[in-house]
């Protein structure tokens, strides 16, 4: 796949596009979570999700745990490597990223089924999905100006990021303040230097956030 | 590859991981087509609710301790490889 569009980018950078694309084709998982909803109600969709996380993420389990008794299975491996998961990439290493998100997604939305409600699973979904997302994308062509306390992480991308996160998120949820304060807690997890992956931090950050704000504004939200 | 006593307690995490996922993937599919496992008959809904997060946190934090253990590993320099 070339990823150019007349842009010249550093070899590590187009894994850092790459990746990101595969972070925004998680979308679908917005859509399920919508879909599934519609079809059976949130506590069966909830399950069903859950269960489809654990199973996909089984594979890349298993392929790792084969890995870590000697055994390569090159076509996975392969694999993994088209969708942007490079074990090392730029000094850092991302074997488990897909693990994190798949475990804190799930987490993070069996917490929302808990409070009853599917706002605070769209507003979780679309800050880790699409901010995290697309503040990668924009941040790898467009960053200029580094955020002072994470040098990794841009400005122009985190701003990006926080908006297509905050846009969406109205729109599923019709709540100005509950989008508005979800995405830009998230955003600003997303922004802190963390040793766990930010694929974790981020979506629990934001759910506890809004369960908390759930418990104290109530129906103000 | 050396499989001292670190080695293997990695590899009980990692085990721990992949089965606990696995677990919770399965019983939460039964649950979503309204079956109940075989010898594990749970009626009440929100508990399974908090089962599955139960599940979850447990392989997370299975996930974490292998993670640790590995970067452990790896700045004692005890494994050369990238696990």
């Amino acid at each position: 796949m070339k990823l150019s569009f007349g842009l010249t980018l550093k070899p590590h950078e187009k894994y850092v596009l790459r990746r990101k694309f595969t972070h925004i084709s998680g979308v679908t998982y917005v859509f399920c979570i919508w879909f599934f909803t519609e079809l059976f109600g949130f506590s069966l969709a909830v399950m069903l999700l859950v269960a489809i996380v654990m199973f996909m993420m089984s594979i890349y389990v298993a392929y790792n745990f084969l890995k870590f008794l000697g055994i390569h299975v090159k076509s996975l491996g392969k694999l993994w490597k088209t969708f942007g998961s490079p074990e090392f990439l730029n000094g850092e290493e991302y074997y488990w990223d897909v693990c994190w998100l798949g475990l804190f997604l799930s987490i993070s939305i069996v917490l929302s089924l808990l409070v009853a409600d599917v706002r605070i699973a769209y507003v979780m979904a679309c800050t880790v999905i699409l901010g995290d997302g697309f503040a990668g994308v924009v941040g790898t062509i467009a960053g200029k100006h580094r955020i002072p306390i994470n040098p990794k992480k841009t400005f122009e991308g985190h701003i990006s990021g926080f908006l297509v996160a905050f846009v969406v998120s109205y729109m599923l949820t019709q709540s100005f303040l509950m989008s508005l304060i979800g995405t830009g807690v998230g955003m600003i997890v997303e922004a802190l230097p963390s040793k766990i992956s930010d694929n974790a931090t981020v979506p629990i950050s934001t759910t506890l956030v809004l369960i908390f704000l759930k418990f104290v504004f109530g129906g103000f939200l | 590859m050396t499989k001292n006593f670190l080695w293997f307690v990695r590899f009980l995490f990692l085990t721990m991981f992949f089965l606990l996922e696995l677990l919770c993937g399965i019983l939460s599919f039964f649950w979503f087509a309204n079956l109940e496992f075989p010898f594990f008959v749970v009626k009440e809904k929100m508990f399974k609710f908090i089962l599955t997060l139960i599940l979850l946190f447990a392989s997370a934090l299975c996930l974490l301790c292998f993670n640790l253990l590995t970067e452990f590993e790896r700045k004692k320099g005890l494994e050369k490889r990238v696990f």
